[in-house]
């Protein structure tokens, strides 16, 4: 055998080698990635002159990476803790110190925070800061506004930055009369109706839509049992002093179920809630 | 005397242009730029600020590698390989030679930033096209302005390659050095504004105080040049503050090689 | 092995005095000197010490001297390359340090260095335009030059892909293009062909013709001897002589007498008429004025001492030159 000879054959021994190297490496490797190790984030302090001029760019692919890890764990349906939260609190504080106009960002911790982690100060904070600088984005205020609206029952401030939002160009036209009943009606379930079926519109993520309409869908059962409540009084002169009485008047066949899990009650002033909160009960 | 310099340009320029580092360069930048186009689909909704960025530093980091390798090598291989005999055996003062030299590298920067600009261009046309409803924020105007306001900091990254090289014998050392200015004209501006907003949780002594003080005015503040994440938002960016940088380029420009030509007229060309 | 001459006449160690023409002095060098300091070591070369030169307009000046006497030197600091320590330098009427001094020369260096991408044409192009001539006119004398020292072939190809000998045609059509009333060469002749020396040779000539001042340093002795004016030797730094192509021809007047040994009579002989002798390992060397051959040749029969050969004196300049070096030495 010649020398020539011998190269190609090593050749693609080697090659034959490496890709048993490399399979054998794949599955350590993806044994080594499944452990539950969190990643850790530079505070800006440091990501910021580190980064130069390229500030930008890192914000891009530190966004990247909170996406992809934690839309890992959405995807695999893993709850979401204590740990996850200051991650994603540390990470997006430092990617909105690199870009401060950084939307995606803001928006995905903001949903992130109140669905999933019920930190809903936290994502106050944050779309707080955004307000800083993103100040002619009308969906900042309007996503304050629904937080305060519907994660923590606050119509007053959730008019209040609803009505800021409808002064900036290109909100939607509804926002202004919205917040003005919002602030009035402070309470009617009516408008927090129509203020979800145009969240839905805007909305892709499934998840979240089914949520919204499960929101709606109660609200119209709290709605119109009040609707009741008030034909009640009008037929008997006086309200009825619970919502059995509007099954045996004859209103309602029966006390519809709480899709939540809880339990409708009907208060002295004439307004149906659940005992639910119309937050899922465990 | 004008067309002394400008003809010592021109070769600059040409000997420049036809170096292969330059098809390297461009290759690089080419394959970001194209990266772009496929990393844009990870993102969510601000398509456009993840294009423009992407883009707007690859033509950035093209620039920065054209500066670092080519005119590195154009100054300190005259220097070395003794081709600057040619052109000091011509009435160059020594002065004129460094402007001539200066021109030069500058047209190259002028070049290749125009070359990676049309293909930037035509990038995020593509992206835009196929996303046309997350561009909502993007303005053409801001992304151009940032690019000239990098154009500008190559330019004074230029002078400074000059300066280096009429102070060092070796390549090396100028390219160490200008990196190093790079490096530190990029961070002077943070590092000293948040000393002075944490001025009293740090425990910095006065002399280091005084020194980083003192570097921001010696140092080019090359944080100025870097409007990339306002064109990323299509925020605009106001003329005087484009004037006020342009202006700031070309004074800082003309002081190092005016330290330049001092230097080098001292210098023996063994 | 080291001749020893006796029979120089009348040069001068000091180079100041032309060929007799009372024009301007046009290339003017007194009393320069050059000390290098390595900067590691701090150790101090002497590189040039207290030389002085003029030349007049249309003179050929050639210099030879030993590898490291310090010819690159003088050339660098009359273009301004390198500042002399002490002395004056007039290039043109002008200081060395003033651009326009340079003007009107033409200057090739030793082992020129081009940029590499360049073509010739536009290496040229350069030269001229740098030079302060008018665009219109430039095209056309590149094209001549070129095609005069047979580069018209290549003269769109980079300088890469040259030759040595072509590089060196190319720096000689760069210091010519625009024309220059002095061209200082530094080693002209260094890596050409039999074919480039000659065409180098035909060239300075040519300026010469044409009323060119041409100043250079080589190696090549025999044709520095054949066409300069005046040649000066340098040693150590120092102008140690500076000859009339008058004084070289002279030596034309003298015969060489080779024989196989020596005998006291003979240097008694020798040292009585004036006669160079020297002795070398084999034999020895006899150099006497042509009148006296027929006597020298009576007296080695007279002695028994037989004769190996009888010739003209060749490579006067090479004598000179390494008896010069010799005599430096000791």
């Amino acid at each position: 055998m010649t020398v020539n000879r011998l190269l190609p054959i090593g050749l693609v021994a080697t090659l034959l080698l490496y890709g048993a190297a490399w399979q054998h490496l794949q599955h350590k490797r993806h044994v080594f990635l499944q452990e539950n190790y969190m990643d850790y984030t530079l505070p800006s302090r440091f990501t910021g002159p580190a980064a130069m001029e390229f500030k930008g760019m890192v914000s891009d692919f530190l966004f990247l990476k909170v996406i992809t890890f934690l839309g890992e764990k959405i995807g695999k349906q893993e709850k979401f803790n204590d740990p996850h939260f200051r991650y994603l609190e540390e990470s997006v504080n430092t990617i909105t110190d690199l870009d401060p106009y950084f939307w995606d960002a803001y928006l995905f911790a903001d949903m992130i925070f109140t669905w999933d982690l019920k930190e809903y100060e936290a994502a106050n904070r944050l779309l707080l800061k955004a307000k800083q600088y993103r100040t002619n984005d009308y969906r900042v205020p309007y996503y304050l506004g629904f937080n305060y609206f519907f994660f923590l029952k606050d119509n007053i401030n959730g008019s209040k930055y609803l009505m800021e939002a409808s002064k900036l160009p290109g909100s939607p036209y509804y926002l202004a009369s919205l917040a003005a009943r919002l602030s009035a009606y402070a309470l009617e379930h009516k408008i927090g109706i129509i203020f979800l079926k145009e969240m839905i519109r805007d909305t892709e993520n499934e998840q979240i839509k089914s949520e919204f309409m499960l929101r709606i869908k109660t609200l119209e059962i709290m709605d119109l049992l009040e609707q009741k409540v008030r034909e009640y009084e009008k037929i008997y002169q006086k309200p009825p002093s619970s919502l059995v009485e509007l099954v045996t008047a004859g209103l309602i066949e029966k006390i519809p179920d709480d899709p939540y899990g809880g339990q409708f009650i009907l208060f002295e002033n004439g307004r149906v809630y659940t005992t639910s909160k119309m937050l899922r009960q465990k | 005397m004008n067309r002394r310099i400008w003809s010592l340009a021109v070769i600059t320029f040409k000997e420049g242009i036809r170096d292969r580092t330059l098809y390297g360069i461009g290759l690089f930048a080419l394959m970001i730029m194209g990266l772009s186009l496929v990393v844009t689909g990870f993102f969510l909704r601000e398509l456009h600020k993840v294009t423009v960025d992407i883009n707007i530093s690859a033509i950035t980091f093209g620039g920065l590698l054209m500066i670092f390798s080519l005119s590195v090598n154009l100054m300190s291989k005259d220097l070395d390989k003794r081709t600057v005999y040619s052109v000091l055996s011509k009435p160059f003062s020594r002065t004129q030679y460094l402007i001539g030299k200066f021109l030069g590298l500058v047209l190259l920067s002028l070049a290749a930033v125009c070359m990676l600009t049309l293909i930037s261009t035509l990038t995020i046309w593509a992206v835009k096209s196929q996303y046309p409803n997350y561009f909502k924020e993007f303005v053409w105007l801001s992304v151009f302005q940032a690019v000239f306001a990098e154009f500008l900091m190559f330019m004074v990254l230029n002078a400074v390659v000059i300066f280096f090289s009429t102070v060092t014998t070796s390549s090396f050392l100028t390219l160490l050095f200008t990196i190093s200015t790079y490096i530190v004209g990029q961070t002077v501006e943070e590092v000293v504004r948040f000393i002075q907003s944490q001025a009293q949780e740090i425990q910095l002594t006065t002399a280091v105080k005084a020194v980083i003080e003192m570097t921001q005015y010696i140092v080019p503040n090359l944080s100025v040049y870097d409007l990339k994440i306002r064109a990323a938002h299509g925020l605009s960016i106001s003329s005087s503050y484009l004037l006020s940088i342009t202006a700031y380029s070309l004074i800082y420009s003309a002081v190092l090689i005016l330290f330049a030509s001092i230097i080098f007229s001292r210098r023996e060309l063994t | 092995m080291f001749f020893v001459m006796c029979a120089d006449k009348g040069h001068m160690t000091d180079g100041s005095k032309g060929n007799g023409n009372t024009g301007p002095m046009y290339l003017s060098i007194k009393d320069v000197s050059k000390t290098f300091t390595t900067s590691f070591t701090r150790k101090k070369i002497l590189a040039v010490k207290d030389f002085s030169l003029s030349i007049d307009q249309g003179e050929i000046f050639g210099i030879v001297g030993p590898n490291g006497a310090g010819k690159s030197t003088v050339l660098k600091m009359l273009m301004g390359f390198i500042r002399p320590d002490k002395g004056k330098i007039s290039l043109l009427g002008k200081e060395p340090g003033d651009p326009e001094s340079r003007k009107h020369v033409g200057y090739l260096p030793e082992n020129p260095y081009f940029y590499d991408h360049l073509s010739a044409t536009e290496l040229m192009r350069f030269s001229a335009l740098a030079s302060g001539m008018p665009p219109n006119r430039v095209t056309s004398q590149i094209d001549r030059l070129l095609k005069l020292a047979g580069l018209e072939s290549a003269k769109n190809r980079r300088l890469r892909s040259y030759s040595k000998g072509m590089i060196q045609r190319a720096g000689l059509c760069f210091a010519l293009v625009h024309d220059p009333d002095v061209i200082v060469l530094d080693e002209p002749m260094s890596g050409l062909d039999p074919l480039g020396q000659k065409m180098v040779v035909d060239l300075i000539l040519d300026l010469k013709k044409r009323g060119k001042t041409v100043l250079f340093c080589s190696h090549i002795l025999s044709d520095v001897e054949r066409i300069c004016d005046r040649t000066g030797i340098m040693v150590h730094g120092r102008l140690r002589k500076v000859l009339q192509k008058s004084e070289l021809l002279d030596q034309e007047n003298s015969v060489r007498i080779v024989v196989d040994c020596q005998t006291p009579e003979l240097e008694r002989k020798c040292r009585e008429s004036d006669w160079a002798i020297f002795a070398e390992s084999t034999h020895v060397t006899i150099m006497c004025p042509r009148e006296h051959l027929s006597g020298a040749l009576t007296l080695c029969g007279k002695e028994k001492i037989r004769i190996i050969t009888v010739d003209n004196t060749v490579n006067t300049l090479e004598q000179i030159f390494l008896q010069t070096v010799k005599e430096t030495e000791t």
